[in-house]
């Protein structure tokens, strides 16, 4: 690892390590929880819509399912640690199973109709997880409070078990996009007719990263439930959690990995200041009137994103340099 | 022995019938060129053979074995390697990248691949090829950065890496300069002489197509005109009133 990129780290490590005992377990850190899980949300994404070049508008269909089958679980089983390994299991299976049935429907076919497969599945869930036959298992409109495991009663401690979480995820998500299949990802994303002349099999591979990208998605959910103690159908939303993701990618920068965590920092934060604005300047409620014209300016002036555009102008900087050393010999 | 066959086989879209009927043979270490006018098939054609394109009846058989079926993938994995006439590569992707994909697609990616790093022996086969292509300089290079030339030519050697024993060249030399044109041939020739492979061109360039050819098969309208050796084929009539504009004086 270079020295510059180990030194950050290091710098990145230390702060989120240190930030509840600096500013205490109040809004600040409780962000921060949300900013992990929705990072680690918007980091599966951008598996699939950077590194692939896929495009779902259903990605809460897992980040719910994962939340749900979390706090069902937990529910039924008065908040054992038991109850949330068997939750956490359960909605693992779930997201396979899912993520497996839509890849068979819908990933042979091309990438818009996979979108709308994505929409409409996504949809269906929303619908289900409010309906009134599911009450008995989902309590419908009115969500589940949540009891989480004793061990997990401290604000201090639901950060560091997500905090722990996230450095999995990108631990993993980075081993994953520099292993031979995130190259052949990757290759599937600039020229699939190339890839497949070259004898891959498409279909395995987008469904693998399909998996993955569900997967991670799925344990986000859950973690959302121990963040919050509470889930209710909202996080089967399309406008606050499926396309909310697709911005945190595209602000933070498709493609990248981390700008997912940085879109979900961004954006998360922005919600969270026009919240609290609101209480004074109404107009403030509406915050996706200020999503869309972020989204705008960034597709404007940002079109690779904050982290996308940081790593174009780096590169160029040391082309630059190091065409002016050769210059200079 | 055949490698790969074309038993009248025809190809349509949407009611028009672009090929028709059309045969073919290709044996191991053979060299045979697909000639005729634009929008003859020939493109067509290849795409049938390669797997782009589905055939409505006749059948295609590898090594004896029928392939009508098979995806455009699995044809590559068992060894037809396809070109294409626009150069198709990851332009995003460095040119050693673009070899390492290449390379590895021969090789099986297992459970352990899937944190892991790229296994040493496929590194060392990319910096291989890339030697002895002559694109070691340019390995860190973005493939859309190269010239065409190299472009071709780290398309060639990609197919190369797959260790193919049919290739299916189209058009190998479009839109190459004066320049990279001869070094294209050379590369061509120097295939066929090693005999590992059977290969089918596509070629525009006559006098290309004679030098390589042990046989040419004449393409017009979706239909074989002729087929035979060089002499044989340019002494026919019909060809060169259809494609040769009555008249060839480059063999006899």
């Amino acid at each position: 690892m270079r020295p510059v990129r180990l030194a950050w780290l290091l710098l990145s490590t230390l702060f989120l390590m240190g930030f509840p005992f600096v500013f205490g377990s109040g809004g600040g850190t409780s962000l921060l929880e949300q900013i992990f899980v929705f990072g680690a949300f918007a980091m599966s994404y951008d598996l699939l819509i950077g590194y692939t070049g896929i495009v779902s508008f259903g990605h809460a269909m897992f980040f719910g399912t994962g939340a749900y089958a979390v706090a069902i679980v937990l529910s039924k089983t008065g908040g054992s640690t038991v109850g949330l390994l068997l939750g956490f299991l359960i909605a693992m299976t779930i997201s396979i199973l899912l993520s497996l049935v839509v890849a068979f429907l819908s990933l042979r076919v091309r990438h818009t109709y996979f979108a709308m497969v994505t929409l409409a599945v996504g949809q269906v869930f929303f619908v289900l997880a409010g309906s009134q036959p599911l009450r008995p298992l989902t309590n419908a409109n009115d969500g589940i409070s949540v009891l989480t495991p004793v061990w997990l009663n401290s604000n201090l401690a639901v950060y560091y078990f997500i905090l722990i979480f996230l450095a999995i995820v990108t631990l993993f998500l980075h081993r994953f996009i520099h292993s031979p299949f995130g190259e052949v990802l990757r290759a599937l994303r600039e020229n699939e007719s190339r890839a497949k002349a070259l004898g891959y099999r498409i279909f395995h591979y987008k469904t693998l990263a399909f998996l993955l990208s569900g997967l991670i998605a799925t344990l986000a959910g859950g973690m959302y439930v121990v963040v919050e103690s509470f889930v209710s159908t909202s996080v089967y939303d399309i406008g606050s959690v499926s396309l909310q993701v697709v911005l945190m990618t595209i602000v933070g920068g498709v493609g990248t990995l981390y700008g997912g965590l940085i879109g979900a920092g961004i954006i998360l934060w922005l919600q969270n200041e026009l919240a609290n604005l609101a209480g004074s300047y109404p107009v403030f409620n509406h915050a996706e009137i200020a999503f869309g014209v972020l989204y705008v300016l960034v597709v404007r002036f940002l079109p690779n994103g904050i982290l996308g555009t940081l790593k174009g102008r780096k590169g160029r900087w040391r082309w630059t340099s190091q065409t002016f050393k050769k210059s200079q010999t | 022995m055949t490698i790969l066959e074309a038993i009248e086989i025809s190809i349509g879209y949407r009611g028009h019938q672009v090929i028709e009927n059309a045969s073919l043979k290709l044996d191991q270490g053979q060299f045979v060129s697909l000639i005729g006018p634009n929008g003859a098939g020939k493109t067509t054609l290849l795409n049938a053979l390669g797997g782009q394109l589905r055939i409505q009846t006749g059948d295609i058989q590898f090594e004896g074995k029928s392939i009508a079926n098979w995806s455009a993938d699995r044809r590559a994995r068992a060894g037809i390697g396809r070109s294409f006439q626009a150069v198709h590569l990851f332009p995003n992707l460095t040119t050693e990248q673009n070899i390492q994909l290449a390379v590895q697609a021969k090789r099986r990616l297992r459970l352990h691949h899937l944190l892991g790093k790229v296994d040493q022996e496929v590194t060392a086969a990319t910096r291989q090829i890339l030697n002895e292509i002559g694109l070691l300089h340019v390995a860190r290079v973005a493939a859309k950065a190269l010239s065409h030339g190299d472009k071709r030519k780290l398309e060639l050697a990609m197919l190369l890496s797959l260790q193919p024993r049919v290739l299916l060249l189209d058009e190998p030399t479009a839109g190459m300069s004066m320049t990279e044109t001869p070094m294209m041939l050379k590369l061509i020739a120097q295939l066929k002489a090693t005999g590992h492979y059977a290969i089918l061109l596509v070629e525009h360039k006559i006098d290309m197509v004679m030098q390589l050819s042990d046989r040419i098969v004449v393409l017009h309208q979706g239909h074989i005109l002729a087929q035979g050796t060089p002499s044989e084929v340019m002494n026919d009539q019909e060809v060169t009133n259809a494609y040769l504009g009555g008249h060839y004086e480059g063999i006899t």
